[in-house]
């Protein structure tokens, strides 16, 4: 199974996908025209790897600024990994925050709430 | 499909299906329960799902408003630091040029029975001031000129506005004053100024001493627009500098002259002199008499 590596631009942040260590991480602003059109190959290669295979998952969420599209594929992608979870897949997600942004921080309890997976807020500098 | 709907694909397709099942219940009641069960679950995903984008849309909008209200702030602390002088605080020239057009506008639409629209322009320049700089140095100067631009602006009326004009010049712009204000505040400039004691720092008081000159816009009110707001402030300039010709500590008032009233077209010229001379401007002075005027 190929890595995902997809660069950041403008309105669309950094996204990483590592088969081998199952390492996931998304990374800037995320507001594109289109979000299925950017998050489609997201979806396409976390579900690949979850029926595959029966690795660990470490995602790490960096965000400053993300749109409602792009809040709904953030959702879809949780709920990738619960299910993957809820077949005994393990999990473990990081949402990382700038320490004064209080906004993302709250958008990471949003999300983390009602969910069934490890799922940490990390503060950095 | 709008890109936001693409990214509810999935829900789309649920709700497709409710509606098939809808239109062909099946028969069996267990069946038809398995349905409902099912479905009831997806709308009640749905529901967690739009609570959930709902508080998370709040947030980023409430970012971006910050972020908004933020820009607005340092753009208004830009903009004042931009129409303020560094030394003194008072505005400067820049802030002059930006809102006197404004000001003239609205002075020549006014009605004058409404009461006296008008603009008075007085210059203020500190007598000697360059001799208080070669002797005491640049930093005392900076000292005089802040306590300066703070005691004319204590001085003045809370409507008028203080322009450092450059070097040790000011101007104040006051707007509707009645006929009494202009004579009345530069003599209490002039004796604030002269009965001031400048604190200079290390025990040490200086006296100083100020010129004044003024003149008003509309300057011939049979003729609002015949001279233009920078032709007054030469004007008051000129005069100014007859009060510092004419011994300093001292305040000049340009007003119109007697020909005025004789229905001839003023001259576009604003040589003090001149005008004076064919009897277009006289002169309002706290030297007491115009003969005490020199040009």
């Amino acid at each position: 199974m190929q890595s995902l590596s997809l660069a950041r631009s403008v309105d669309t942040p950094e996204v990483a996908f590592d088969p081998e260590s199952g390492n996931f991480r998304l990374e800037g602003e995320s507001y594109p025209e289109n979000a299925l059109d950017f998050y489609g190959s997201v979806f396409e290669c976390l579900n690949q790897y979850i029926e595959r295979t029966q690795g660990p998952i470490e995602a790490h969420f960096k965000l400053s600024y993300f749109n409602s599209s792009s809040s709904k594929c953030l959702l879809d992608i949780f709920d990738i990994f619960e299910a993957y979870s809820s077949v005994g897949g393990k999990v473990a997600v990081h949402w990382h925050y700038q320490k004064d942004d209080e906004d993302i921080k709250e958008s990471g309890e949003d999300f983390a709430d009602d969910l069934s997976l490890e799922f940490q807020l990390i503060p950095f500098d | 499909m709008k890109p936001s709907e693409s990214v509810y694909q999935h829900e789309l397709e649920i709700q497709r299906r409710a509606e098939v099942i809808c239109q062909n219940p099946p028969e069996q009641f267990e069946e038809l329960l398995k349905e409902y069960l099912g479905l009831t679950q997806h709308y009640t995903k749905l529901l967690k799902n739009t609570i959930k984008l709902t508080s998370v849309g709040d947030g980023a909008q409430r970012k971006l408003v910050r972020a908004r209200n933020d820009l607005l702030k340092a753009k208004r602390r830009l903009e004042d630091a931009s129409f303020t002088d560094a030394l003194t605080g008072v505005r400067n020239r820049r802030f002059l040029l930006d809102f006197i057009d404004n000001e003239v506008k609205s002075v020549l639409n006014n009605d004058s029975e409404l009461g006296d629209h008008n603009l008075l322009f007085l210059m203020i320049d500190i007598d000697h001031f360059k001799q208080v700089n070669d002797t005491y140095g640049h930093p005392v100067g900076d000292t005089v000129l802040v306590q300066f631009s703070n005691l004319v602006s204590a001085a003045c009326r809370k409507s008028d506005t203080l322009v450092r004009w450059g070097g040790e010049e000011f101007l104040v712009v006051c707007r509707d004053s009645d006929q009494a204000y202009p004579a009345k505040l530069a003599e209490r400039l002039r004796s604030q100024v002269e009965q001031n004691e400048f604190d200079i720092g290390e025990g040490r008081v200086l006296k100083c001493s100020c010129s004044i000159g003024f003149a008003g816009f509309p300057f011939y009110p049979p003729f609002p627009g015949y001279f233009g707001w920078s032709q007054i402030i030469d004007m008051a300039d000129q005069a100014l500098y007859i009060a510092k010709k004419s011994g300093r500590n001292a305040w000049v008032g340009v007003q119109p002259g007697k020909q005025v009233h004789h229905g001839a077209t003023p001259p576009t010229d604003y040589h003090l002199k001149r005008l004076y001379g064919d009897k277009w401007v006289q002169f309002q002075t706290s030297l007491g008499d115009d003969a005490r005027l020199v040009f």
